[in-house]
Order: C-alpha cells, then structure tokens, then sequence
C-alpha cells in the first residue's frame, strides 16, 4: 500500500491513502461456466486495494449476466489452488482466478 | 506367481515402481467400475489387461447406437443388449484369468452399500450428478477410495477422492449446482476421444491406488480441454472439517441421509423431468393447429445452437435459454410489443418451460410452453422429424 504524506503551511499534517490503481485479473472459465459466459477466458478490472473473490463474484456477474445462476456458488480456483465457495480472498495485479463447475457426464 | 502370470505381467514387473509386490497387490484386489459407457471405455480394458483380480461393473443400460463414436467397447450387433454383460464379455476375452462380475442394475442409494461390500476401489464412469452424489458418500461411509472421472464437451475431470486423508468429493463440490440439478433437456455432445483420455487417467489413477505405487492424483483436480490440447490442475484443500460426508461433523450418515440430500437438491434420476413450477402450456398438437391455421405467433426454440442446427420447426427462432434474460428487446420486437402470443419449445420440454416462466415474470401476457418439446413433437405430430 502507498501512502503520501502533504505537507501544507496551515493544513493538519494527514496521511492519505493513496487509491491505487485498479487491478488486472485473469479469469478462466471451464465446462458448464463457459458456456455461459460465452468466453473461455476474460480479464477483469477491479478497483484497487480491497479487491477480493466476493466483489470478483459481483463484477463478473454485471459483466457476463449468463453466470449470474452459478456465481455465488461456483467452485473457484486462484492460482490454480481450490478456494472455498464461501470463503474470500484478496486479489493482487496477475492473479488468475479460474471457474471450476463439476462436470457430470461420462 | 505363477509362470504364466510371470510372462503375463513381465512389462509391469520391469517397472521399477510397480514389480513383483504391486503386481501381486493388482492380482488379489477388487475394484468396481460404475457405469459402463465412455469412461469405462477406456477404464475396463485396462484394468482387465493389469489383471486385477476381480472387475465388478454395474450398469443397467442398454447399448444405443448414438454410443458407438465414444463407447469403443461395444460393436455395432451389440445394440439393444446389456451394456454391463456386453463389457464383462469383452474383460473376459482380454483376460480370462481374472474374475468379473456384470450387475445389470441401477447403483442406486438402497443397493450402493452391498454393492460396494468386499470392494478395494471404486471407480466412477457414471454420467449423472445424482450417482456421482451417491457414489461418494458410498465411498465415504464404507471407507473405500474413490476415483473419479467426467468428460463432457471436449473437456474432463479426474481426482482421487477419499484416499491417505485428502478430500472426498463433495469437499470440492459440496452440493450441486441449481444449474446443473435438473438439466435434462441440453444433453451435451462429447467428443468421443476425451472419455477416452479421462477414462485413461483414471485407469492409470485406480492401477496405482490398487498396486500401492506411485503417487495418485489426491487433492489435486486435473482438468483436460480437448479443444485446445491443454491440462489445467488445481490443487485441492485437505478433507473439509465442515464437509457434510468426512467432515468432523457429518450430516451425510447413512445412505438414506445421502437419498435426502439427493432429494433436497433435486438430483432425479437420469431421464426424469423435474417438478417445475406450472406454466401455461399448449400440447404439441395445439401447437400444430396453430400453424395449420396460419395464425400469427412467435416459436422461441431455447436450445443451444448447434442443437437448433441439428434440426427445428419452421419459422422457429432460435435464442437459447442462457441468453434469454439478456435478449429481452428481441422477444420485445419478434413479439410486435407483446401483441403476439409466444411459444417456448426445447428438446423434451425442460428449457421451454423455463422459458415460459422467465418471460412470463417479465410481463409478457400470452407466453405458452409446447409441452414434452421436440421430443413429444416427432412422436405426436411428424414421426418424420429428426431427432438425435
Ligand atoms: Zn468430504
């Protein structure tokens, strides 16, 4: 995180985070979340600092409506590690976040 | 061993990994392979040739043509006879040292414990959310490694599941999803390799958590995409404390729990329309007396695309079920502004009722489902229109 420090004659010495710039993420469809999202594989703008799966799982959906039954509950991978339906993480520039349905036919 | 069984397996022998002891270990295992189409393809062969010492395959299903291009197990005079009896013919033919066993049956939540009873590994080949569910908590409950495969599309899935304290299945998918529950009405194609491949890797996977060598593919979920040549692998978590089958406190305690959970979620079995909500609806005879009489409408055929060019009726619009939400403005302007009445029509009649409902929220006033689809259509009205 950067933070700059302004000096001013007069004005209260206050540190100000920094807003930093939104982030890239890379993020993979597979199987059934392919097809609907109608693309293999995007990339996604999320605003900086706090960005994370939860607000992901909100973009993506503004973004490719078709997900929105699934996008709540998918399985997702980041950086090909498994992450928890319900749980969150922090999103950094480069990350790649992959949407990992089961797939049931044989 | 034998000096036949010395000769049989030399190649496994040489195998530094494998040897003597692994191959002893596949000659005195049993492993039951569910289901006997595309992944067993591939699977059943192998397992028969390693010669593990006794095949069980469960599978209740005849064999149609539209399986030849992927179930390269079964011959063209095999159609119509029993997939398991045709399978364990084959097994027997490659290796008629080893036991097999044929169950013409359904694995089903009532029968699954004695099925598995005396059982070192399971191997699911089946194609439906519902067995999948079922197999693992099986699996779970009894205490026996489970190795899973699924192919669909030109992609596919494989892990070991509830083997040396890594997680069973339903860890990784812990219930299924609302899309996926009741979908009937899309069945997917599949490229007729990739059950192939997947049924490889799962061979490969049972050959070595059988054998007792090698490192299986635990907590790690390879996927393949067919279309592009490329694997892809997640690394999975540990078993899940909250997992409703191994987790520390599990809901998942008895089949019967498993036959709950399959019914809270709507896993039906294979081939059964779901409950849906009621729609207003127009048989399919009702339908065609609305063409006959030249009366105004609009045909939405929800399929998917390349299912709509596979075949459709006359005047049908195609605007698959995924995009419909999106595609307001277009019922908006096909409809003359909600003047004309709406038809929905899908496969076996599923999507289209959905369909109905989605447009029906929306506002459209007269939105009807042409009951049982295309399927209900060439058997009612055109016994001459294709169906796939
Ligand atoms: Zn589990």
């Amino acid at each position: 995180m950067l933070f700059h420090v302004e000096l001013k004659s007069g004005v209260p010495c206050l540190p100000r985070v920094k807003s930093s710039p939104a982030q890239q993420v890379k993020v993979l469809f597979f199987a059934s979340c392919r097809e609907m999202a109608g693309t293999k594989e995007t990339s996604l703008e999320l605003p900086g600092d706090s960005s994370s799966i939860a607000q992901l799982r909100e973009h993506i959906v503004e973004k490719l409506p078709g997900l929105q039954p699934v996008a709540a509950t998918v399985t997702l991978a980041l950086n090909q590690e498994y992450l928890d339906p319900e749980q969150d993480a922090t999103l950094k520039e480069g990350d790649e976040v992959a949407f990992i349905p089961p797939i049931s036919g044989g | 061993m034998t000096a036949a069984e010395i000769a049989r397996y030399s190649r496994h022998l040489l195998v530094p990994a494998i040897g003597v002891e692994g191959q002893r270990n596949l000659l005195d295992k049993t492993c039951l392979v569910i289901g006997a189409g595309g992944l067993a393809s591939a699977v059943l062969p192998y397992l028969a040739g390693a010669g593990v010492g006794h095949i069980k395959i469960i599978d209740f299903d005849k064999i149609e043509t539209s399986n030849l291009h992927r179930q390269v197990l079964y011959r063209e005079g095999q159609a119509g006879q029993s997939k398991a009896k045709c399978a364990a013919a084959t097994v027997r033919d490659i290796n008629s040292s080893i036991r097999c066993t044929a169950i013409e049956e359904a694995l089903t939540h009532d029968n699954a414990m004695d099925t598995l009873a005396g059982v070192d590994l399971v191997v699911d080949a089946s194609d439906n959310p519902r067995t999948r569910y079922l197999v693992n908590d099986a699996c779970v409950l009894s205490g026996t490694p489970l190795v899973s495969g699924s192919a669909l599309g030109m992609e596919g899935q494989v892990s070991v599941f509830h083997h040396r304290g890594g997680p069973c299945y339903r860890c990784v998918f812990p219930a299924p999803l609302a899309a996926e529950a009741g979908r009937r009405c899309s069945d997917n194609g599949v490229l007729g390799t990739v059950p192939g491949v997947i049924g490889c890797l799962q061979a490969t996977e049972a050959l070595k958590v059988l054998g007792e060598f090698g490192s299986p593919l635990v907590g790690r979920l390879c996927t393949y995409d067919g279309q592009d040549g490329s694997f892809y692998t997640v690394r999975l978590r540990p078993r899940s404390k909250t997992c409703a089958a191994c987790g520390d406190n599990p809901t998942v305690l008895s089949m019967e729990g498993s036959k709950a959970f399959a019914a809270k979620h709507g896993l039906t079995v294979a081939r059964v329309v779901p409950e849906m909500e009621r729609v207003p609806t127009a048989t399919c005879q009702e339908y065609a007396d609305v063409v006959a009489g030249g009366r105004r409408h609009v045909l939405l055929d929800v399929r998917v695309g390349v299912q709509f060019a596979v075949c459709a009726l006359d005047d049908a619009v195609n605007l698959p079920l995924s995009q419909l939400e999106a595609s307001m403005e277009k019922v908006e302007t096909l409809s003359e502004s909600r003047s004309l009445p709406v038809y929905c029509i899908c496969r076996r009649g599923v999507d289209s009722k959905a369909a109905v409902s989605i447009l029906a929220k929306k506002g459209f006033p007269n939105v009807m489902d042409v009951s049982g689809g295309l399927t209900e259509w060439a058997r009612t009205v055109d016994r001459e229109f294709p169906m796939y």
